[in-house]
């Protein structure tokens, strides 16, 4: 027998939607995300196909939940759509923040809004609940704290990061890395020249800013000028008039100076003809650069960081100076700096080492509170620069496709691994979700409020969803081992990969610890907000938005 | 052979034969540069001999192969570079140095040189230096070395395992675990700074017991590796603190010798009590360095290195 025909819902028709209907299209909307995501979850994932734009390629093979969320950007029922964004959203905020986490994300979601919305149907308060489950967010968190270890070596860190990327060769190498750079070290992702992975190290820092004239390189074999023991002058001035810079030079050179690097906006031929003119090499080496950033808001830190590192004093444009206010105390020192046609860089800057510690630990406290992704991003990369060295990582593969998805794993691993490297690791593989429920029952046995009892019987519950998960994704009984995992106690978990309960810290089966507190937070407070929801409002033409287009 | 007394100048650091107790050799590193000293005859020889150099080499560093006995590898840091010596000072080839050249302050062999070939130099300017392989090539290893002014560095004794060294600077401590190529700080307090002087206890594994002397604000030790730190005996040690010595014994007691600008002190019982070593020092003279060929256990030698270039052999006590 045919089935009844589904009419199609009209799209143009804008629309109010109340309770229950909101409820019910919302929770299929999230529903359909976390099922898409599920399979994804833990070290055996299955993989989720999906279809590309062009239907003449072959699907792709996904196993990071939020690619696979990335890629559902728009369903055919309103309410459901709206359901399945905000998940979305959780999700890819989350991976973000963390760079992790976004299955186990989806799968506690999931467990935690259809276990409350029965509970609402029931006769539940949302409210009241919301409330209650933002009272046990940090409550959990100090259980996740009182797991967290910390973890150290290149074993170590290339064992988390194939738990993450399930790629050996990638984890081997990000291990060494990050053991090296640490959790703040700039590490530079880009396309590889063969199949291979390859990694180099980058003594000193350095910025994507070159010479200003080719005819300033030195060493035609390197392609780059070097300048020992050389003095810098920092600015961001734009030198147009040669008769400007002629003091400088002449004060320099009289100081004994043999070697002088300048940063400036812009420097118009005639200086930079006389820099050239004036250029001995090995008894007065000049070169100059473009100040990186030098027209954004970022080029005044890019100078604040190099006056660290190397004990100079800026010339800064708009503070009104200009070269008639150089003095041979405002130069900065290094041991080495150098230039080509695309970057410069300083080995061994001569600062003060308390004032760049001092520096270092005012850019760490803002990087502590900063919530924003990207300066987060930008203070970390700061920082980095400011340790003494970074990293290059060139991923290969079998094609543009295999690399493009390589470096998109390297991203997100090395995010995690740094999240890993500051605030430490907790038993994985679900077992830390799991071991937070002893304590969420026994709040829900001294509670005595309805609501707040619920709220803790349905964490508990969902806080076991992602071992179970894990365990049926790789194909076991999630029912039976549970059991088994509970009566061996605190601390163990199933090992998929050798299909025995296991000790998870000895077995070196590990989970970031910010990974687990972000999923926790965000997913918490998340399905407290979308139960409060009582309300959809359709438009009239839903618009494409544009942060759906963004992550096709 | 040339006369001591014409090389009345400092001895950055001595560097005594692992068969010291029979053949009385050392190397000593001095402002006139290295030389080879006979203990026994007090002999000095001018071990750049071979290299016939204009001028005096200043050689703030020297190091011994932990196998030297069979493999005759000497280390000499100079200002400018490292040189390696593979027959016992008869010649020397420069390391091949990063630019500019830097000016080497310590030299430290890993405790199984002999199989990982790791050798690693501190620096005035250019942070910490790591060779690989016995010494040829040598690379800067400075990520989270803040501070590139490195005056003393230690190895764990058990190094294979734990990959950690220590390196005192200007401004604090630094630690890095694995085997120098990254460093993160110490929390030893940077007002304390700088520091001249880092040891290690030789039961380093179960006790993580450190050694720090500053050049201005005493001793101290920390029973915690690192993570808190106890000022030792204020009144013996005011201020510059240029070696400290550590030997274990079997009962568990440490042994550690400890010298100022002009005094020489030495503990049997982990720092508890303390008893002052008997020099004759030259007037207006002080000390520079000390080494500790047998240890510090009561009876073995110890050989000071004073700021006119000789050196003086000390027997130590268990009291005075």
């Amino acid at each position: 027998m045919r089935r009844a025909p589904i009419p199609k819902p009209d799209l143009r028709k804008p629309r109010v939607v109340f309770n229950p209907i909101a409820y019910r299209g919302f929770q299929r909307g999230v529903n359909l995300i976390a099922e898409a995501v599920r399979p994804t979850l833990g070290p055996l994932p299955r993989k989720v196909a999906v279809a590309r734009t062009a239907l003449s390629l072959p699907p792709e093979m996904l196993d990071n939940g939020a690619l696979i969320a990335r890629r559902v950007q728009e369903l055919p029922r309103r309410n459901e759509d709206m359901g399945a964004m905000f998940l979305r959203h959780v999700l890819w905020r989350l991976q973000d923040d963390v760079g992790d986490g976004t299955a186990t994300a989806a799968v506690l979601f999931q467990s935690l809004y259809n276990q409350s919305l029965r509970y609402i149907v029931a006769g539940g308060n949302p409210i009241a609940l919301r409330r209650a489950f933002e009272v046990a967010i940090p409550l959990i968190r100090s259980e996740l704290d009182a797991m967290t270890f910390q973890v150290q070596g290149a074993t170590q860190l290339a064992q988390l990061a194939e738990s993450i990327c399930h790629d050996h060769e990638l984890a081997t190498i990000l291990g060494e890395i990050h053991d090296i750079i640490g959790e703040y070290g700039q590490l530079d992702i880009r396309d590889g020249r063969r199949h291979e992975i390859e990694r180099e190290y980058v003594e000193g820092t350095y910025w994507n800013s070159g010479v200003l004239s080719p005819d300033m390189i030195t060493d035609h074999s390197t392609l780059r000028v070097d300048l020992q023991d050389a003095a810098i002058l920092i600015s961001d001035l734009a030198m147009k008039e040669p008769h400007e810079l002629i003091p400088v030079l002449e004060a320099v050179r009289r100081s004994g100076i043999r070697a002088l690097m300048i940063t400036v906006d812009e420097m118009s031929p005639s200086v930079r003809g006389l820099l050239l003119a004036n250029r001995r090499p090995g008894v007065f080496d000049l070169a100059a650069v473009r100040t990186p950033d030098s027209r954004r808001t970022e080029g005044r830190m890019v100078m604040e960081d190099m006056a660290a590192l190397t004990g100079g004093r800026p010339l800064i444009h708009d503070a009104g100076e200009t070269l008639n206010d150089f003095s041979l105390e405002r130069l900065g020192y290094a041991r080495l700096i150098w230039a080509d046609k695309t970057k410069f860089g300083i080995i061994g800057g001569k600062g003060d080492p308390r004032a760049l510690q001092a520096h270092v630990n005012n850019l760490k406290e803002a990087f502590a509170r900063a919530r924003d992704v990207d300066e987060r991003k930008r203070l970390r990369e700061r920082i980095g620069r400011l340790l003494g060295g970074s990293a290059v990582l060139w991923v290969g593969g079998l094609g543009p496709s295999h690399i493009e998805a390589r470096k998109s794993l390297a991203i997100y691993t090395s995010d995690t691994l740094r999240g890993i490297l500051r605030e430490g690791v907790v038993p994985g593989g679900g077992t830390a979700l799991l071991d937070c429920v002893p304590c969420l029952r026994a709040r829900f046995e001294e509670a005595s409020d309805a609501d707040e009892r619920a709220a803790y019987r349905i964490l508990a519950k969902a806080f076991e969803m992602p071992m179970r998960t894990i365990v049926a994704n790789a194909g076991y009984d999630a029912s039976e081992v549970l059991a088994e995992v509970k009566l061996a106690g605190r601390g163990h978990g199933f090992d998929v990969r050798s299909g025995r309960v296991v000790r998870m810290a000895e077995a070196g089966i590990l989970d970031s610890a910010a990974v687990q507190k972000a999923i926790v937070t965000d997913v918490i407070s998340a399905v407290g907000l979308a139960l409060t929801i009582e309300v959809l409002v359709q438009r009239k033409d839903p618009p494409v938005a544009h942060h759906k287009a963004a992550g096709s | 052979m040339q006369e001591m007394e014409e090389f009345q100048d400092y001895v950055y650091a001595i560097a005594p034969s692992p068969d010291f107790v029979q053949d009385g050799i050392c190397f000593v590193g001095r402002k006139s540069g290295l030389f080879r000293w006979d203990a026994r005859s007090q002999e000095w020889q001018n071990a750049y001999e071979s290299l016939q150099l204009p001028d005096a080499l200043v050689t703030p560093a020297v190091a011994l192969s932990p196998a030297f006995s069979d493999d005759h590898t000497i280390y000499a840091g100079t200002s400018g570079g490292v040189l390696r010596s593979e027959d016992g000072g008869k010649s020397w080839v420069l390391g091949n140095m990063p630019k500019p050249p830097p000016v080497i302050t310590v030299l430290l062999p890993s405790p199984n040189f002999a199989q990982d070939g790791l050798i690693f130099a501190g620096s005035m300017e250019d942070g910490v230096l790591r060779s690989p392989d016995r010494g040829t090539q040598w690379h800067r290893w400075n990520f989270g070395l803040v501070d590139l002014h490195v005056l003393t560095m230690a190895i764990s004794p058990d190094f294979a395992r734990d990959q950690t060294l220590w390196a005192g600077t200007d401004t604090g401590i630094f630690r890095s675990i694995n085997g120098g190529r990254s460093w993160r700080p110490l929390n030893f307090p940077s007002e304390l700074a700088p520091v001249l002087s880092l040891t290690v206890s030789p039961a380093y594994p179960t006790d993580e017991t450190l050694f720090v002397g500053t050049e201005a604000s005493g001793l101290y030790m920390s029973h915690d590796d690192g993570k808190s730190w106890q000022r030792v005996s204020p009144d013996l040690f005011p201020e510059t603190v240029n070696t400290i010595l550590v030997s274990s014994s079997s009962g568990g007691a440490l042994h550690i010798a400890v010298a100022t600008d002009d005094a020489l002190y030495v503990s049997h019982d982990t720092g508890n009590t303390w008893h002052e070593l008997e020099l004759h020092l030259p007037e207006d003279e002080g000390i520079s360095t000390v080494a500790a060929p047998s240890g510090v256990l009561p009876g073995a030698l110890l050989l000071v290195g004073i700021t006119n270039g000789q050196i003086l052999q000390c027997a130590i006590t268990s009291r005075t």
